[in-house]
């Protein structure tokens, strides 16, 4: 599971800018829990923090029982990690790419895992084909395969369905949910309100680096008077204003 | 280890995949020594063809009666040819030598007017210099037999300089001057494009984010890129070791014929040259890491690691320091000492102290650039500035009092 508390991260760019302002949060398994927020909100730096690649200035972020600050490589082994960049070497063909992770996360059988995965994602017609003369969505079939080579509890999604087309996104959206299903533990950050109320138990909406609600969307709704995500989430940056 | 050399293997996979890596790195390389060589064979002996064929064209000026009529036959090596010509000739190439010859009492002085910047004007002095020098001698023969001298006593002495040298060391000689330098720069070619590639186009291409975020220590990743490169630089050498020595050979060869035999290296020497060879690459690639390390770009990497490297050999190697400190010092001089293994292994000089110091000397310094990488890769800044903290909070987070923040 994950747990943040009082999570603050500054940048001088060049003037002091507080990117991450005293957020809190869990995120339980089997749970989906959403980062809601505008473009510059905060919710990559706030990923970026929980995935270990930023360090926070204040605060304490557990993941999966293992604190970012003190055990930053027991935490990059419990998570998977997976942005709008697929983040795939061009060289390498679908199967060499899940094969080099599974065997650099020291997944016990790698080939095997390897050919699950492959099997799992259907990327078979296209496993030993150079991952950059793959389509946007074979990309991330294989992204989403590296993703979870190493069979993590907690997965970490930042905004994964920006630039991708509606037959894609929905792939990967039914791969989110089956996640939940699984008993993983799920963060999701977004910009977009119909993934946020289709997918997410429950809801962190985050402006300016600060977390203005927080609730399943029931909750928000009672807290805000408002019905649809997009108006509630209007309705508190207003507020906030 | 197991990940270091998983990381090895697909860096090696995708550089060797990189139609720029194999052209740039290996392919360019080892057609260049041929490539010069045959350029300068062929360079060489048109202009010794030419002035085989063609005799000296010579203008002598001053000449009074009654004049040296030897001097003058002495220097019209054939009639035929015009001896009329100017300065301006003479510096444009189409005269050789102008020969001024005045009297000074019962002597005369000869000054030979040439044009240093052509070959053709410089044989044409040593030929004028080596005929001047027949007519001398006839000359004072005559003189001696007319006083009633024995010739031969006007030779107090006669000098003559045997080369006892080996044959085969003459030409490893040759070898050992040309190729430390030559093989300096094909390291350099070797090693640099795919570190950069291997370093900056990962973070360029957003294939390092998820590197870092997947490794449990970042230590294997760097090492395993550090060796990728340094393999790949390796390679590239070999094949011009093979390549360069080959051109080598078969240009001195060609240009000398039969004098020549094919040199013997030996093989104990060249043994000895690889591991400062392999440290010095491992070194070029940490220190290609760590100089384009603010390079958000692999064209600005390019530049960077360009720029550094020049000074960086321009700087060792113009320092001659050979003859200032003892050898076994020079081990210290990263690329220097790569320049001598390699001089040491052609003449069979180089000496197994010499071989481990190096090499140690190399190691050390490829490890502190690559622990300097390894703790800038691990702040955030390195891999998110300048839009965020920025390198220079990177470079600043060395600084001993801020280690154990992390």
């Amino acid at each position: 599971m994950i747990k943040i508390s009082g999570l603050t991260k500054r940048f001088h760019n060049p003037d002091l800018i507080t990117a991450v302002d005293q957020i809190s949060f869990e995120c339980k398994p089997g749970e989906i829990f959403g980062l809601l927020g505008p473009n510059g909100a905060g919710k990559t730096t706030a990923l970026r923090i929980i995935s270990t690649l930023m360090q926070p200035d204040e605060g304490e972020a557990i993941v999966g029982g293992h604190d970012v600050r003190t055990a930053p490589e027991d935490v990059r082994r419990s998570i998977g990690f997976l942005s709008a960049n697929t983040g795939l070497y061009g060289r390498l063909t679908a199967a060499e790419m899940i094969r080099y992770f599974a065997e650099i996360q020291e997944v016990e059988h790698p080939k095997q895992r390897t050919d699950e995965l492959i099997e799992q994602f259907g990327i078979g017609d296209f496993a030993h084909v150079r991952c950059d003369r793959l389509s946007t969505g074979m990309k991330q079939k294989v992204s989403i395969a590296r993703a979870i080579v190493h069979d993590p509890s907690v997965l970490i999604f930042d905004e994964p369905t920006l630039g991708l087309d509606v037959l894609v996104s929905e792939t990967l959206l039914q791969f989110i949910e089956s996640c939940r299903d699984a008993g993983r533990c799920v963060l999701f950050s977004t910009h977009i309100m119909r993934e946020a109320e289709r997918l997410c138990d429950r809801i962190g909406i985050i402006h300016r680096g600060r977390i203005l609600a927080i609730g399943s969307l029931e909750e928000l709704r009672s807290q805000t008077s408002e019905h649809y995500l997009e108006q509630i989430f209007i309705h508190l940056i207003r507020g906030e204003e | 280890m197991k990940i270091v050399l998983t990381v090895l293997k697909k860096e090696l996979w995708e550089s060797l995949r990189d139609p720029m890596v194999v052209i740039l790195s290996l392919g360019f390389p080892i057609l260049f020594f041929p490539l010069i060589m045959w350029g300068t064979t062929q360079a060489i002996l048109l202009t010794k063809g030419v002035n085989d064929n063609e005799p000296p064209r010579i203008h002598i000026v001053g000449v009074q009666a009654p004049g040296p009529g030897g001097i003058v036959d002495a220097l019209q090596a054939d009639p035929a040819v015009p001896t009329v010509g100017t300065d301006q000739d003479l510096r444009q190439g189409d005269l050789d030598l102008i020969a001024e010859v005045e009297m000074q009492g019962a002597s005369m002085r000869i000054t030979l007017h040439h044009n240093s910047t052509l070959p053709r004007s410089q044989r044409a002095v040593q030929w004028a210099e080596d005929q001047l020098d027949e007519v001398r001698e006839a000359r004072e023969r005559e003189l001696a037999i007319k006083s009633g001298l024995d010739p031969e006593s006007l030779n107090v002495w006669k000098i003559e300089s045997t080369d006892m040298a080996l044959k085969r060391n003459r030409e490893l000689d040759i070898l050992a001057s040309i190729m430390p330098v030559a093989m300096l720069i094909m390291l350099l070619m070797s090693t640099v494009i795919p570190s950069v590639d291997i370093f900056v186009g990962e973070r360029e291409r957003g294939t390092l984010e998820t590197s870092m975020v997947t490794t449990r220590s970042r230590w294997p990743l760097i090492l395993g890129k550090v060796l990728a490169a340094s393999t790949i630089g390796l390679i590239g050498v070999t094949g011009n070791l093979f390549a360069g020595s080959l051109s080598v050979v078969q240009t001195m060869m060609s240009i000398f014929g039969n004098e020549l035999s094919p040199p013997e290296v030996s093989i104990r020497s060249v043994l000895l040259s690889i591991p400062p060879l392999f440290s010095c690459a491992v070194l070029l690639c940490a220190a290609t890491f760590a100089a384009v390390l603010p390079s958000r770009t692999f064209k600005q990497a390019q530049a960077t690691s360009s720029f550094v490297f020049i000074a960086g050999i321009v700087a060792t190697m113009s320092v001659d320091v050979e003859e200032e400190m003892p050898q076994l010092w020079t081990a210290a001089l990263p690329l220097r000492n790569l320049a001598h293994s390699i001089s040491g292994a052609f003449r069979g000089t180089l000496t197994l102290d010499y071989a481990v110091l190096s090499t140690t000397i190399n190691l050390a310094l490829a490890s502190i650039l690559i622990l300097l990488v390894q703790r800038i890769m691990q702040h955030e800044g390195y891999l998110f500035g300048p839009e965020n903290s920025g390198w220079k909070d990177a470079a600043m987070s060395l600084l001993p009092q801020r280690w154990s923040q992390r």
